[in-house]
């Protein structure tokens, strides 16, 4: 069950109207931060990769709305004035940070608005909703970005002992079985999957291990389990059952001290293969 | 002559992010997208993602190849070539059909093979270690314990010449493969150090300070 590949290790930044958030089975939100001093923190933690993801209702633009912060901090990051501006300026901001591979999703329908998050400084693009509503899109982006570049993000939610996909942040349920759509999905060209259980969301009791082996065993491209990873051992745990080639979450590494390099440890412990 | 680093800019590549990286380190650079900028520059970087032919392509259409030739070859600056730009400093390219590279390098491209792992997972993207490093000066403080950068290729480069004693290490993804070298003045790796953390921003400091 190894890969030669490391398993890697992602923290997820959740955007929200203005905010980072805390989110829990994509319902409740707590505001957590501005938009960009996680980021200034994670770049000190010599972190694998990092997903941002936008989830706003307005996914076209971005400000900062904590009034608390100040124009900039230590680290050198600059704090944006709190005026609204595009998603592509944002990302072309977030990447003067980032020096690992850096994943953006939220709001992402178009080829061309595709080309120019890469070009700004994205590694990858995480692609959901649209992914969903319209196959080719897939495609049509590995094609032009190659597949590496290629995250599709599924969430999905326990219904009578089925996974269920939905989409639309979480909202709409599609009826499609996870297992069929996982299955799509590496056919249609993606280069990894982001899966995420709106069960285990924010709830911090572990990730759900079923869910992982369904996805890990259904396809061949690299899998990202999200959800539940709340203490170091929900982390190491799930090898027990199946091999994902990452793990992600959220809010273990904004509130709990030292969990990145914690859990790495702990991983390396158990002779995964990480950085 | 200045030390300034010429990043060489055209349509392949994802320059924004080396330009990240070296602005982070305070290293002075310009974005070469002209190939007369280049005669300007003490070190020269070109940055690759996607394809051998199309960077090839690319770099004769900007008329930048008899300029390369000319700095690299004949005034012997520094030279980096990171994936792709590494791949094309080697003779031909095997990626769809043959084609030409710089040919600096005796070598040629091809991709990974499945022959071991049947369901190894192309491209080979994500960190990975590099293997016996210690010769080049470019991998001072590369840790021991710690020799990832980060991986993102589907092609390597093979039939280097041992004997040459220009490979400076090794990366194992399905097969063992070349995944950095030193020719004279040309260095060329396969992975990214722009991505790769603390191991990437030393090594693109150690190039910068070459002289």
């Amino acid at each position: 069950m190894k890969h030669s590949l490391k398993t890697r290790l992602i923290p997820i930044l959740l955007y929200k109207d203005g905010f980072i958030v805390k989110s829990r089975q994509f319902k409740m939100f707590q505001t957590v931060g501005n938009p960009f001093s996680q980021v200034a923190r994670y770049s000190k933690w010599n972190l694998d990769e990092l997903i941002y993801l936008n989830i706003s209702s307005d996914k076209n633009f971005f400000q900062n709305s904590d009034q608390q912060t100040t124009s900039s901090t230590s680290s050198g990051l600059k704090f944006l004035p709190n005026k609204k501006i595009d998603v592509f300026e944002f990302v072309n901001i977030l990447s003067k940070n980032c020096f690992m591979p850096l994943a953006y999703g939220g709001g992402v329908k178009t080829i061309e608005m595709a080309k120019k998050i890469l070009k700004n400084g994205a590694d990858k693009i995480v692609i959901n909703t649209a992914a969903f509503k319209n196959n080719n899109f897939i495609t049509d982006c590995a094609k032009k970005f190659g597949s590496q570049a290629i995250i599709v993000s599924i969430d999905c939610k326990k219904i009578l002992d089925k996974y269920i996909v939905f989409v639309e942040n979480g909202k709409v349920e599609t009826g499609v079985e996870l297992v069929d759509w996982v299955r799509d999905v590496e056919k249609l060209g993606a280069g990894e999957i982001l899966i995420n259980s709106i069960d285990k969301d924010g709830v911090g009791l572990g990730f759900d291990k079923n869910l992982c082996k369904l996805s890990v065993e259904n396809t061949s491209i690299p899998i990202v389990i999200c959800g539940g990873g709340g203490k170091i051992e929900h982390f190491t745990d799930i090898f027990k059952e199946s091999a994902p080639h990452g793990l992600a979450a959220a809010n273990i590494f904004q509130f709990t001290e030292n969990s990145y390099q914690n859990i790495k440890k702990e991983l390396k412990k158990c002779q995964i293969n990480v950085r | 002559m200045k030390k300034i680093i010429g990043l060489i800019d055209y349509s392949y590549g994802n320059t924004q992010s080396i330009c990240n990286a070296l602005n982070s380190l305070k290293i002075d650079f310009t974005l070469c997208s002209s190939a007369k900028e280049l005669d300007l520059c003490s070190h020269i970087i070109l940055p690759g993602v996607g394809s051998f032919t199309a960077t090839m392509e690319s770099l004769d259409q900007l008329g930048f190849l008899p300029s390369l030739n000319y700095n690299v070859l004949n005034k012997k600056k520094f030279f980096l070539g990171i994936c792709v730009g590494f791949q094309v400093i080697f003779s031909e390219g095997r990626e769809f059909g043959v084609s030409k590279g710089l040919g600096w390098v005796k070598g040629n491209c091809r991709k990974i093979s499945k022959i071991n792992d049947k369901n190894l997972i192309l491209p080979h993207n994500g960190w990975n270690e590099i293997q016996n490093y210690d010769n080049s000066k470019l991998f001072y403080k590369t840790k021991k314990n710690d020799s990832n950068f980060y991986f993102n290729h589907s092609y390597i480069v093979t039939g280097v010449k041992k004997e040459e004693n220009i490979i400076c290490c090794h990366t194992e993804y399905g097969e063992k493969f070349v995944s950095a070298i030193q020719y004279e003045n040309i260095f060329g790796v396969q992975f990214h150090p722009e991505k790769s953390q603390e191991n990437g921003l030393n090594f693109l400091k150690n190039f910068s300070k070459l002289k």
